[in-house]
């Protein structure tokens, strides 16, 4: 190996055929990566959605057959009952003042995840 | 500027900061360029190659494990890239035979490889290596150019380190007799 790192010619022969790289070649890649890394992140979004989506299907279409087939529950009556059921709720009622609290639990998580959102989003901003 | 080493790089780029990734093409596009250049003659296309690279390199960045250097990883990347680049083409390149070479002395080896001669000698042997095929091509760049260690140069080429010396030694022979004789043609 002692031979070959005495290989002037060789290595200027080599050096000459190489060239430089034109002037914004690293911006233009670099403009390449990050529409990659956007193609990448929102492929990657698409893909827990559907895995998202394809989970709560299951999970409905279980639940639908438990209903059905273990406590005999029939989905079509129920829905066809709902809007009679609806309009005799009194919310002065003991089960409407209950309906009324758990509305506003509800309410008051969706605002919090809200807030809890846009601060972390502000916090990676500021990274 | 802060300064990060590889494996810091790597991980804070696949936690989506991906600008750090221009830190990565600093250090890497132009022995990368390099590399691709002498593998392929034009110069267009090797610089399309060298961004195909780094494109595949951010792609596959999660698989990069760290049992070798990143730069040993870029490299066999970029050597991939430009075999399949080359392959979809017919190439011919000329067969020495093996009798020419054993025979041939290692002191003309040595003379004709190691002093800068004149301008005409100097394009015949860039002529000679254009006529090497690219396997040749990747390894001497590695080993003279990017002063690759025969170790990573046998990690990159995927082959033994004992048939790199092997064929460092070859090839330094080969060059030697298609500097000499110019019946040999590109093909």
């Amino acid at each position: 190996m002692k031979r070959m790192n005495q290989d002037n010619a060789l290595r200027e022969a080599l050096h000459r055929r190489t060239g430089d790289l034109p002037y914004g070649f690293d911006r233009k890649l670099m403009e390449r990566i990050l529409l990659e890394a956007e193609r990448k992140s929102r492929k990657s979004y698409y893909r827990s959605l559907g895995l998202v989506s394809a989970v709560a299907l299951a999970l409905i279409g279980g639940a639908m057959y438990a209903l059905y087939h273990f406590f005999s529950f029939n989905m079509f009556s129920f829905f066809a009952s709902l809007p009679e059921y609806l309009s005799g709720i009194n919310l002065q009622s003991g089960s409407g003042l209950a309906f009324s609290f758990y509305t506003y639990i509800a309410l008051l998580v969706l605002i919090l995840l809200g807030i809890d959102n846009r601060l972390r989003r502000r916090l990676k901003k500021g990274e | 500027m802060e300064h990060l080493d590889e494996k810091d790089l790597v991980r804070r780029i696949l936690e989506g900061d991906t600008y750090q990734f221009s830190r990565l093409l600093e250090r890497y596009q132009r022995p990368v360029h390099s590399m691709i250049r002498q593998l392929v003659s034009c110069r267009e296309e090797a610089e399309e190659l060298t961004q195909d690279v780094f494109v595949k390199a951010f792609q596959s960045l999660h698989k990069f494990r760290g049992d070798c250097s990143l730069s040993t990883w870029l490299y066999r990347i970029a050597y991939n890239t430009a075999i399949s680049a080359i392959r979809k083409r017919k190439l011919y390149f000329p067969d020495v035979e093996e009798t020419l070479l054993n025979n041939l002395p290692d002191d003309s080896v040595d003379e004709l490889l190691e002093k800068v001669a004149d301008e005409a000698q100097m394009q015949r042997l860039e002529k000679a290596v254009d006529l090497l095929p690219t396997e040749e091509k990747a390894l001497i760049s590695l080993y003279y150019t990017e002063n690759k260690p025969v170790a990573d140069i046998a990690a990159i080429l995927q082959i033994s380190q004992d048939n790199v010396k092997v064929k460092l030694f070859r090839i330094r022979k080969k060059l030697v007799v298609l500097t000499n004789n110019e019946t040999y043609e590109p093909g």
